[in-house]
């Protein structure tokens, strides 16, 4: 389960802690520190097909201490001010460990991802339990706004002593993950947008920490009956449910802060994340895929941009507003056509 | 065997990790603070709460208030503890004095935690109760003349002697740590009860402003008034839905309390004025009309302009019904004439209330015996000539009668009795082998008032 929960440690955890952190202690373009943050997501946009081709590769015994250690040290390093203090938006040995931080973070997600395809670690029981793990972390927020960075060292830790190296019988079997499934990615977008505004609503009250714990529980949930089940069908109902919750939010805000609209967020996000991270996985074949986190990043980005300026709040709806129809026409088709088919 | 070694491998790890963040043990007080005081009464319950570095773990704290020499223990009546963080009740002792006081916390005997003017203790809260309201300050640091000016208003604030004192928001223009700090050190000269609030600028070094201040919303109860502080920083000028909801909720818990309002961003807008409330001002308006609320006060535009609760601005009047919707002129930013209904200069506001009716909040500008509709008070007209020995002379060069102002005198010894030549001592404390007097005289407008402490029995003639 610790595998998994390296796995999903870049986009649960590193990615959502720095844009908390951005979002509820600010951030300065304008200087040098603002861009330290965004630098390492530019360099692993742009070569990440090139790492994710070498992943078998990238884990050897060295890789993973020098990975493992320079993580662990950049995170308790980035973290131990700010366990009793505040991000300072201008402190330059912030933002350096910070993105020191984000590159370990990333190779840690990938070569936990190379680690489960080689072990075939089953997805069923260790992913629903490492996104309720991720969770509980993120509970701990409500305490300390900070603390992901602390569990991220902790994981980092867990990666030094718990990864093993590739064997090169297995790289040869082992194919990239296929393509997966767009719409899928579309809605995990949509869902990034929703918890990214719950942060920017609460700021600095740290309530934001249990709304964000209850989307990875709920989250764990989800993905464990999308799996025990093995109800697919229910998928395009799934992304409707999804982009109602957050219409809903946009037309009536108040609804953004209930807990039932955090539970159904979480409970989408992880019946979807199966068909976004491999939708050909299996028991037998666990060869995953990182590319959904750019549609998860985005949209907590995009969450940023939008919830600053309340007051279009309109336009929030534009954007969901073809793919809600578009979404309720695909339902309706594979619906029809599953009936037909049986 | 391998896998007990990768176990104890990572405990040690772990254990490292958990050591390095959490010791050596750090305990902080949350509130009450400089900017967010408890404003009570001897015998009142206050609630201190902390925060410790290592969850679930609270040393014994003993808790003072000081001031000056006067020292006295809280005794604790309760705790709650939580994951985090503790709260003590503690019980204001009944024979404290009036006045300003440092809260301190003693750990053990070698540690203390402190937050200077805290706690403010009141006998009664005056049927006239008044307040002085500033925003968008100047910026401190730098050739110092912002330290020098923000100096002048602390020392005019001082001399007129609202029962409180509300800083609205900028701040601290850069939001630098040493700012902040020269910002604090300025704040706690103020002798009044000091709230403050957040501004967007407080968001270039949003940081410093939580170090110091710690919540960008909070209300302060000071007997019938209830002073709530709202952010509407938040970098784009608005209302948040959680900070509404908690809004309502103080609103609900108004207790036959007046709430007054303080929050940066001016909540009504002329056409073309850019900076306000984007987002639910309505139902701020809706709730400021329900709950009663008197007066409003906003910052951001560095001019003086009025709206009533419909939103019209008002230029002929300062003296209508419901909510004043008041933006007050920089203390010492740039001044901007688009968004000034009134003679454009640094200043602040001089709030007055009477059995919780407004009874003022302009100021007489052009002296014609008539309050302007949204003019503030000008900095730098209300003066302090030291004189020789112990006499001072304030010179107001103000349109405006302050009653009750207070003027600091001090005697070169703690042995000899003196009196005031005019007004009555409010208070007087020996400090390092002189005593420090706080006289009240009454001000008049555009007047010249000499006062001077004048021996009347020494321990020699007894």
């Amino acid at each position: 389960m610790l595998t998994y929960v390296l796995y999903f440690q870049f986009a649960f955890m590193y990615l959502l802690t720095v844009v908390m952190g951005l979002v509820v202690y600010g951030s300065d373009f304008d200087s040098v520190t603002g861009w330290l943050y965004v630098f390492p997501l530019l360099l692993i946009t742009v070569f990440h097909k090139w790492v994710w081709s070498l992943r078998f590769r990238l884990k050897t015994a060295n890789s993973i201490r020098i990975i493992g250690t320079a993580g662990a040290l950049a995170a308790l390093f980035a973290y131990a001010p700010l366990h009793m203090g505040y991000w300072d938006e201008h402190a330059i040995a912030q933002a350096l460990w910070m993105a020191v931080l984000g590159m370990c973070s990333y190779f840690i997600s990938v070569m936990a991802a190379a680690e489960i395809s080689e072990r075939r670690l089953s997805y069923r029981y260790y992913a629903p339990g490492a996104l309720a793990l991720i969770g509980l972390f993120w509970l701990f927020a409500v305490y300390y706004p900070m603390i992901g960075l602390f569990f991220l060292g902790l994981m980092f830790i867990f990666s030094i002593v718990w990864l093993s190296s590739s064997q090169n019988e297995y790289q040869e079997t082992i194919p990239d993950s296929a393509k997966t499934d767009v719409i899928a990615k579309y809605t995990i977008f949509v869902l990034a947008i929703d918890i990214g505004c719950i942060i920017w609503d609460y700021q600095v009250n740290t309530l934001w920490a249990f709304y964000i714990a209850a989307v990875f529980i709920a989250g764990g949930i989800g993905f464990f009956i999308r799996l025990a089940y093995n109800s697919t069908p229910l998928e395009q109902t799934i992304y409707v449910a999804a982009i109602i919750n957050f219409s809903l939010a946009v037309v009536w805000p108040p609804y953004l802060l209930w807990g039932l609209h955090t539970v159904v967020a979480g409970w989408c996000m992880g019946y979807l994340l199966p068909s976004t991270i491999s939708p050909s996985a299996t028991q037998e074949n666990t060869s995953l895929s990182l590319g959904w986190v750019v549609w998860f990043f985005m949209g907590l980005v995009l969450s940023n941009a939008w919830y600053a300026n309340l007051q279009w709040a309109f336009t929030r709806l534009i954007v969901v507003l073809p793919f809600l129809i578009l979404g309720i026409i695909y339902a309706a088709y594979r619906f029809a056509a599953a009936r037909h088919h049986a | 065997m391998l896998h007990k070694k990768k176990f104890v491998l990572t405990a040690a790890f772990v254990a490292i990790a958990v050591i390095w963040v959490v010791f050596p043990v750090r305990i902080d007080i949350l509130t009450p603070r400089l900017g967010i005081p408890v404003i009570g009464q001897a015998g009142d319950r206050v609630s201190i709460v902390v925060k410790s570095s290592l969850p679930l773990y609270f040393p014994a704290i003993r808790w003072q208030l000081r001031s000056g020499e006067n020292q006295y223990a809280l005794p604790i009546i309760a705790t709650h503890t939580g994951f985090a963080s503790k709260e003590f009740v503690v019980v204001l002792p009944s024979d404290i004095q009036t006045g300003a006081y440092s809260l301190l916390g003693q750990i053990r005997e070698e540690r203390q935690i402190e937050h200077r003017k805290a706690v403010h203790i009141y006998d009664s809260v005056p049927e006239n109760f008044s307040m002085v309201q500033l925003a968008d300050l100047p910026t401190l640091g730098g050739d110092g003349s912002g330290d020098q000016l923000l100096q002048q208003i602390i020392s005019e604030i001082n001399i007129i002697n609202p029962n409180v004192v509300l800083f609205t928001g900028d701040i601290a223009y850069g939001g630098s740590w040493d700012q902040y700090r020269r910002l604090v050190d300025a704040m706690a000269l103020v002798d009044a009860p000091v709230i403050a609030v957040a501004g967007n600028h407080e968001y270039e070094g949003w940081a410093g402003y939580l170090h110091y201040f710690n919540e960008p919303y909070h209300a302060v109860d000071y007997g019938r008034y209830k002073f709530i502080s709202l952010n509407s920083g938040h970098s784009r000028d608005q209302m948040t839905q959680s900070q509404f909801h908690w809004l309502l909720d103080q609103f609900q818990q108004l207790q036959d309390q007046t709430p007054v309002v303080q929050i940066h961003h001016p909540v009504h807008h002329s056409e073309g004025q850019r900076g306000y409330v984007h987002v639910k001002a309505d139902e701020l308006v809706a709730l400021f009309k329900k709950y009663g609320v008197p007066i409003v006060m906003s910052g951001h535009w560095h001019g003086d302009m009025v709206f009533d609760e419909q939103g019209n601005e008002r230029r002929d009047t300062w003296d209508f019904p419901g909510t004043a919707y008041v933006a007050t002129t920089t203390a010492g930013a740039d001044l901007r004439e688009a968004y000034s209904a009134s003679p454009l200069h640094h200043g602040y506001r001089l709030i007055r209330l009477k059995n919780n009716k407004l009874e003022s909040y302009t100021y007489d500008y052009n002296g014609d015996g008539q309050r302007d509709a949204a003019a503030s008070i000008p900095v730098g007209k209300l003066n302090v000539i030291r004189g020789n020995g112990n006499s001072v002379t304030v010179h107001n060069e103000l349109y405006e009668d302050f009653p009750n102002a207070k003027i600091v005198l001090i005697s070169p010894d703690t042995e000899t009795q003196w009196q005031p030549s005019q007004g009555r001592i409010l208070r007087q404390m020996k400090r390092d082998g002189e005593t420090v007097f706080e006289i009240l005289v009454d001000l008049p407008a555009n007047s010249k008032t000499t006062i001077a402490l004048q021996a009347t029995i020494t321990e020699a003639s007894h």
